[in-house]
């Protein structure tokens, strides 16, 4: 129940920002819309294919990333590495009876929620003016298992940018470190370039990181293009990754804290 | 004391100043070397990713809205040069504004004995985004050079002379956006969404041309920022894409000085 409280207060607090949250979405909406639009204009209107894959394929592709990146990307990283550890607030929460792991999760899923309700908005609105453009799967077991692997990418997400943000124990200044990562993420989370249009060696080495799983992956369970099979082979990959990254966590925060001053840099 | 003449001194008086701010810079620069090699680190990265990116969007294309595959990589060295010379002397500056005008502290640069907007669009130094520039220019060297491009003294000075205007253009641009905050200080994220478009320019306007006209008329004077200064390496510049980069630097620009004195008016100085 306390958790639940504390979850609401974050709410109310997301909620009287949204006009902060509509800005962080645009950012989210302009990319994808604009690598959509060189695939269009590449394609000569969506005439030809790309490389095998159609038109259609490619623009639900980047729809659904739309909706994907709203919702599935977290930013722990700011709040724990600067705001708490730069700043020396982190004292207020160690002080707490309460998990930092889990209210730090909490925090952040009302942005999520409201950031992820733009995008559906746009999604439909995109669904009405080109319904030609986006495909779905229609299969009620796909939709289950692709609702299920949407709600562990975020948790990936979020297990990867707890452990960059607790990186701030030893690092002065931890921002390269989270550039470089995020430079990588983009690359390897599709948000480029949907992964099956690289070339095979490069998707080889990709698949073996986290980042497909917290990105492309589910807009490809979306989109209806794993079969059963695959779509538990992506859950179980998601289920390492996370007690993976949670275990990293563990070590480091119980070494960190014990760096930890206290003191503001 | 005739108009010449206090015109001089007070360029003189203004290059002053901005030295010190220089050397300023440079001394909190020295003093902060760890974040120094961090921000270089990240600096180079987001340079390097703006190549991989267009790497991978053209992987298998050898030509794209009637543009080369090495002529769309080198519009993006050529964003990379005046995109990294922007971000060292321009963008950590927005960055600052955005959140002194949410923090409502925007007025102690009021309050100076020199111009504000001047003070408010120079005080600050992004050095190490300057990375990009050599990085820009060494990709424009290589993909210059396979696309056979020579270059005399006088298409240098024409490019350089372009490149100037394409800062103007994206200064006044942010300028004039970001100038909204002074009604809405809690959007100070607003920078980001400009660092966003201001990656829109690296790519050809014809590709937004085959899109939709709404979007062609929006972005084409901002894809001009790139490909003016491209034109000109290919040597097929048209004389109307100058008039177009050049008067739209120019309203805009007057618009930005217009809506700074306008907008400082209308600031209450009241923090979130």
């Amino acid at each position: 129940m306390r958790y639940v409280q504390i979850f609401f207060l974050y709410f109310q607090e997301a909620f009287a920002e949204r006009g902060r949250s509509f800005v962080w979405f645009l950012i989210t909406l302009l990319n994808p819309l604009l690598y959509f639009t060189f695939w269009y204009a590449a394609t000569g209107g969506g005439e030809q294919t790309i490389f095998g894959s159609s038109m259609q394929s490619i623009s639900s592709y980047y729809f659904l990333l739309i909706v994907a990146g709203s919702m599935l990307q977290s930013h722990a990283e700011e709040n724990i590495g600067y705001w708490h550890i730069y700043h020396g607030r982190l004292t207020n929460y160690l002080l707490r009876p309460i998990s930092y792991y889990g209210i730090n999760f909490l925090s952040e899923i009302p942005w999520r929620i409201i950031q992820g309700f733009f995008g559906i908005v746009v999604f439909f609105l995109m669904n009405f003016f080109f319904p030609h453009f986006i495909v779905l799967t229609s299969d009620i077991w796909t939709m289950i298992l692709a609702f299920c692997i949407f709600f562990l990418a975020y948790t990936l997400s979020y297990a990867v940018k707890v452990v960059i943000g607790v990186s701030a124990f030893w690092l002065t200044d931890y921002h390269g470190l989270v550039e470089i990562v995020d430079m990588f993420r983009l690359i390897a989370g599709g948000f480029v370039v949907p992964l099956y249009l690289f070339p095979d060696w490069i998707f080889k080495i990709v698949s073996f990181t986290p980042f497909p799983y917290s990105m492309y992956f589910p807009i490809l369970a979306w989109q209806g293009k794993l079969s059963y099979g695959e779509l538990f082979q992506c859950i179980g990959i998601q289920l390492l990754w996370i007690v993976g990254f949670f275990a990293i966590f563990k070590i480091l925060w119980k070494k960190g804290s014990r760096e930890y001053t206290g003191v503001s840099q | 004391m005739n108009i010449p003449e206090l015109a001089n001194n007070c360029m003189k008086h203004y290059l002053h100043v901005y030295r010190k701010l220089v050397s300023m810079n440079i001394s909190s620069l020295l003093a902060y070397r760890s974040a120094f090699i961090s921000n270089l680190i990240s600096s180079t990265a987001w340079a390097l990713f703006i190549f991989i990116s267009i790497f991978l969007l053209t992987n298998k294309t050898p030509v794209l809205f009637g543009w080369r595959r090495e002529e769309i990589i080198l519009l993006s060295a050529i964003y990379s040069i005046y995109y990294g010379i922007f971000q060292c002397i321009f963008a950590k500056n927005f960055g600052e504004m955005a959140i002194l005008i949410d923090n409502g502290e925007i007025e102690s640069f009021f309050l100076k004995p020199i111009d504000a907007q001047f003070f408010t669009s120079l005080s600050k130094l992004g050095i190490t985004a300057f990375i990009r520039v050599p990085i820009g220019i060494g990709f424009m060297y290589f993909f210059g050079k396979q696309l056979g491009i020579s270059m005399s003294f006088f298409d240098g000075a024409l490019f350089i002379i372009a490149l100037c205007f394409s800062l103007a253009f994206l200064y006044a641009l942010w300028m004039n956006v970001l100038l909204c905050l002074i009604w809405n200080p809690r959007l100070s994220n607003l920078v980001e969404v400009l660092f966003t478009v201001s990656g829109m320019s690296r790519y050809p306007g014809d590709m937004y041309r085959m899109t939709s006209e709404v979007l062609m008329y929006v972005l084409i004077p901002l894809t001009f920022t790139t490909v003016v200064p491209a034109r000109i390496l290919f040597h097929t510049a048209v004389w109307q894409e100058y008039v177009i980069l050049i008067g739209a630097t120019m309203v805009l620009y007057i618009v930005a000085r217009k809506f700074w004195l306008f907008a400082i008016k209308h600031y209450t100085s009241a923090s979130n």
